[in-house]
């Protein structure tokens, strides 16, 4: 197809343009009938919502899209152009980390006349693209034209917390937009994903690293997502802590401030060791490496990798130079700093008292301003206390989210938002870990210290336990626990 | 608690010539030649650049002329003030009014208007022997050359804690009609004065009773004998759970506070312990809401034992249980001076110290500087700082008075990598941990190896700021001839209360 294509002179003003109606052929409109779960009632789900957005048919007879289009769906349909069917398909694979996905039709040899897209390279800075989709739900494709106009390390809003590279455009993309791919000469050179709020014509598009990568861990066969060094990178733009730290002039790197446990640093890298280079790749004392034209956040260097892979790590470490190799790995513990989809919350309800993992989504709770809005309490034990005791990154927290009142409980005189410190004496690390504190107690009442304040309460443990059921059925809770 | 020079000899000689005038009265007459308008010019500090000052404003606020012939007025009033005038309103020009005693704890401030002839056609309130709690009392101010006059209704007296500080005492709750109040509007039942509203909540007037004021003005005639309201600052919770109390050892009905903790340097530190249940306080039972019934109030919190009647210095009896046991201490009743606080709430008196190195400022963190980012700091600060000030309420210890904020850079060569950071703990300099801003002098006086390290409490931005020794004292005097800073430092005036 793609040779075929190229080899032929255009014939239309729209292929002369670079639109190609194959293109048109090839994208598809998706609705996702989705429902997330309600982070503050962890046992309900909100209301059903219709959510629109655009895919294209790749080889192997998939439809990519992003993961945000095809998250939390109860029943996922797509429409091919000129086709008023809808069909039905299934996620074959997501990338929550990288807002990519893969469906399949459930009808099979659906897409055989749909010509799959291939895909280019990385599009230069300055050069034009256009991006092809079902903006804002209509049911007509649409495309917009534009020039690259920037690229660099961003953060992608559907998992929040995971930085990847992106391309800037100012072609138009909006709402519907999402999921489409962007082309050039006739090659899909991105995907089309996110906006910037409150700048005008910016939108951003996944480049073709990102996608390629994305598609190499699918086809390893079980998705692990991007790989992390897991460490808190500082810059040394300063000369004296470049001299304090031992680097020589001309010498270039940056300091790092936090080793997160459970990453695959943990054990060879320490604070205040300098990282000079990776993959024998010299890092600039801003972080920066440079790649081609390009010069962005060595951080682009860790993603041209899988998890497992090797890394060559040059350390500049209490003075002494050393070239160490790390194996790359995920942080498990990220997870609950980032957005949740395609899950159930944890939840136990005990005597009518909701506990809940301290994850991103509880903060949540407290609206998308939850860094002003939250519990300040809460938001120390979140945010900032880990960052100054790290093993708190390996201990899943427990929140005493709320009360279901009843007699058993009314009386408490703290009952939300209270980060659990203790249960009868033992320190909670998960909340299987309080789960297991309150069965295995068999003293008269259970002790709850929480971190908030100095605060704690106490419930009877025999009133709980002849309440439970009464309380669950009261509040309209089916199960005491969803793990 | 603080006092201006020649208070006590100015109030004898203006207390001779005083006259007492007793002319006809109209319906308000009282109101009229006893309330007067203050029109205050005053000028605060720039917490963030705290070298220098805000743009000069105006604020107006009421006084109640008692006998002396004296003002008293809210210290909130008279904050940061660069001219105080006194006003009659429809007679006289204004006349300039000096600061004489001021009680920032209590929030009440005492002037004086040196000119005999501005008493002639006035006459002070006469104070009320005690509040009353119930019927209907009078709150007056001028507002555009009228005498406005509110009858309010008693809701209640309730314990609240002063505005600048941590002592909590009996307030006056009325219902105001007057819209914008809380200007130390006078509060008068008949001819007499009974406190003055230091805070309006909606229609609801804060009202300082006339004890405190009484109390006030009796450490301001004799400001050498004055060491401060007692203050018993306390985190309890209610008892209400039977629970709760079973399990504290607390058999048939649950009575007392529960104690959560009880900070360093505060009545009943190393007396009472966390989990303590306070079931008396000098010979007062407590209820579970903390509660004590008042000979005359009805029911009020428990602080207010401390304060009312008492003194700095009285030992009161307290009964707690202690692990299911009663056991009996005794109190010696403390006060809370405001720098107590790890984060003091409000700096009402010293201009702000700070201490510049190379270009990095350091301060204290404080409710001014919170105060900032607007009324709504709580949302607009940054997370940390909020969240600092929200989980170190209480929180001070002997070697942790103060956390010291690397609040800005100013960008220049020697700082460069460093230009934006903003807002973070310091936790210490060259190894010497950091709660103070002397200590910060005291720490860059011994740099390691050629370098001063500054280390951070962990934050999202940097843990380490590294600096130049040798070329610490030239580049921070070029910087500040830059930014056109008149000093390196401004260290604070009064050392930390010791205990």
């Amino acid at each position: 197809m793609e040779g075929a294509l190229a080899s032929r002179a255009p014939e239309t003003a729209d292929e002369e343009a670079g639109r190609l109606p194959e293109i048109d052929r090839s994208v598809a409109r998706i609705v996702n009938y989705r429902q997330e779960p309600d982070w503050y009632s962890p046992w309900d789900l909100l209301p059903v919502r219709e959510a629109w957005g655009s895919g294209f048919v790749i080889a192997g007879g998939w439809i990519m899209t992003n993961a945000h289009v095809v998250s939390d769906a109860r029943m996922l349909l797509f429409y091919l152009h000129g086709d008023p069917t809808p069909h039905e398909a299934q996620v074959l694979a997501v990338g929550h980390d990288c807002d990519l996905a893969l469906l399949e039709p459930l009808e099979e040899g659906l897409l055989a006349d749909h010509p799959s897209l291939p895909f280019g390279e990385l599009p230069r800075l300055r050069s034009v693209v256009e991006t092809y989709g079902y903006p804002a739900g209509g049911s007509q494709i649409s495309s917009t034209r534009g020039v690259v106009s920037r690229i660099e390390m961003q953060y992608y809003t559907h998992p929040w917390n995971e930085r990847h590279l992106a391309v800037q455009t100012d072609a138009a993309i909006n709402p519907g937009n999402s999921g489409g791919p962007v082309v050039q000469d006739g090659k899909v050179v991105g995907v089309a994903f996110q906006a910037a709020a409150g700048l005008e014509n910016v939108g951003f598009f996944i480049p073709p690293q990102v996608i390629h990568h994305f598609l190499t861990d699918v086809r390893s066969g079980t998705y692990k997502g991007f790989p992390a060094l897991g460490v808190v990178r500082v810059s040394m733009e300063n000369a004296a802590a470049r001299r304090k730290a031992g680097m020589v002039p001309g010498e270039t790197g940056v300091a790092i401030d936090l080793v997160y446990p459970g990453g695959c640093a943990q054990g060879l890298l320490e604070v205040g060791d300098i990282l000079l280079a990776i993959d024998g790749q010299r890092i600039a004392n801003d972080g920066t490496v440079a790649l081609g034209d390009l010069r962005t956040d060595v951080e682009l260097l860790i993603d041209g990798h899988q998890v497992g892979d090797p890394l060559t790590l040059q350390v500049l470490h209490r003075g002494e130079r050393r070239e160490l190799s790390v194996t790359l790995g995920t942080l498990p513990a990220a997870a609950r700093f980032g957005n949740l989809y395609d899950r159930l919350p944890r939840y136990y309800v005990y005597g009518g008292l909701v506990f809940v993992p301290l994850y991103l989504e509880t903060m949540k709770t407290f609206g998308w301003d939850w860094r002003w809005k939250a519990d300040k309490a809460l938001l120390h034990e979140f945010l900032f206390r880990p960052l100054a005791e790290p093993a708190q990154y390996t201990r899943e927290r427990v929140v005493l989210l709320r009360r279901l009142d009843h007699p058993v409980n009314v009386n408490m005189a703290w009952f939300n938002n209270l980060a659990v410190e203790r249960v009868n004496g033992r320190v909670i690390g998960s909340l299987e870990e309080l789960i297991a504190a309150i069965a295995e107690h068999t003293g008269r009442h259970h002790l709850l210290e929480f971190s908030n304040y100095g605060c704690f309460g106490v419930i009877d443990r025999e009133a709980a336990e002849q309440a439970n059921a009464e309380i669950l059925e009261q509040y309209g809770v089916a199960k005491d626990r969803h793990l | 608690m603080s006092s201006f020079p020649a208070s006590a000899e100015a109030f004898a000689q203006v207390a001779q010539v005083a006259p007492e005038p007793r002319g006809p009265t109209t319906r308000h007459a009282a109101a009229e030649k006893g309330v007067l308008g203050l029109r205050v010019t005053y000028q605060s500090f720039d917490a963030d650049r705290p070298w220098r000052k805000n743009l000069p404003a105006t604020r107006f606020g009421m006084a109640a002329l008692v006998a002396g012939p004296t003002l008293v007025t809210t210290a909130q009033n008279i904050m940061h003030a660069t001219l105080v005038e006194a006003e009659k309103f429809g007679r006289t020009p204004r006349t300039p009014a000096r600061v004489v005693h001021v009680d920032w704890e209590l929030n009440l401030a005492l002037l004086q208007v040196d000119d005999p002839a501005f008493f002639a056609d006035l006459r002070p309130l006469e104070l009320a022997a005690s509040t009353p709690n119930s019927g209907t009392v009078q709150s007056a101010r001028w507002l555009n050359q009228q005498i406005e006059v509110s009858e309010c209704r008693v809701k209640r007296l309730q314990v609240g804690e002063a505005r600048f500080s941590r002592l909590r005492h009996t307030y006056l709750l009325a219902q105001t009609d007057l819209s914008g109040g809380g200007w130390a509007e006078p509060v008068l039942q008949g001819d007499q004065l009974i406190g003055l509203a230091t805070a309006q909540d909606g229609q609801t007037a804060w009202v300082v009773p006339v004890e405190m004021l009484r109390a006030f003005l009796q450490q301001a005639r004799d400001p050498a004998s004055g060491k401060g309201f007692p203050v018993l600052r306390l985190y309890w919770q209610w008892n209400h759970d039977p629970a709760l109390s079973a399990f504290l050892g607390q058999e048939g009905e649950p009575q007392g506070g529960v104690l959560r903790s009880i900070p360093w340097g505060s009545t009943g530190h190393g007396v009472l312990q966390p989990r303590d249940i306070l079931l008396s306080l000098d010979g007062h039972l407590i209820d579970s809401s903390g509660y004590y019934q008042h000979p005359r109030h009805g029911r009020l919190e428990f602080t207010n034992i401390v304060v009312e009647g008492h003194q700095v210095g009285d030992v009161v009896p307290a009964t707690v249980l202690r692990a299911g046991q009663v056991v009996e201490l005794e109190l010696t009743l403390r006060p809370y001076p405001m720098d107590l606080d790890l984060i003091l709430v409000r700096r009402v008196e010293e201009p702000p110290p700070y201490v510049i190195a190379g270009g990095l400022v350091f301060l204290e963190l404080d409710g001014d500087y919170l105060l900032s980012w607007g009324p709504e700091w709580a949302e607009k600060a940054p997370a940390q700082l909020v969240s600092l000030y929200y989980t170190s309420e209480g929180e001070q210890t002997p070697t942790r008075r103060r956390i010291i904020l690397l609040s800005q850079v100013l960008p220049a060569p020697y700082n460069l990598g460093y230009q934006g950071l903003r807002d973070l703990p310091v936790r210490s300099i060259n190894g010497r941990p950091i709660d103070s801003l002397p200590g910060v002098v005291e720490a860059l006086q011994h740099p390691q190896d050629g370098f001063h390290t500054v280390d951070f409490w962990p934050n999202e931005e940097r843990i380490e700021a590294v600096l130049d020794a040798a070329t610490l004292d030239e580049a921070t005097a070029e910087i500040l001839v830059d930014y056109q800073i008149p000093a390196a430092m401004r260290l604070p005036k009064r050392p930390l209360p010791e205990l």
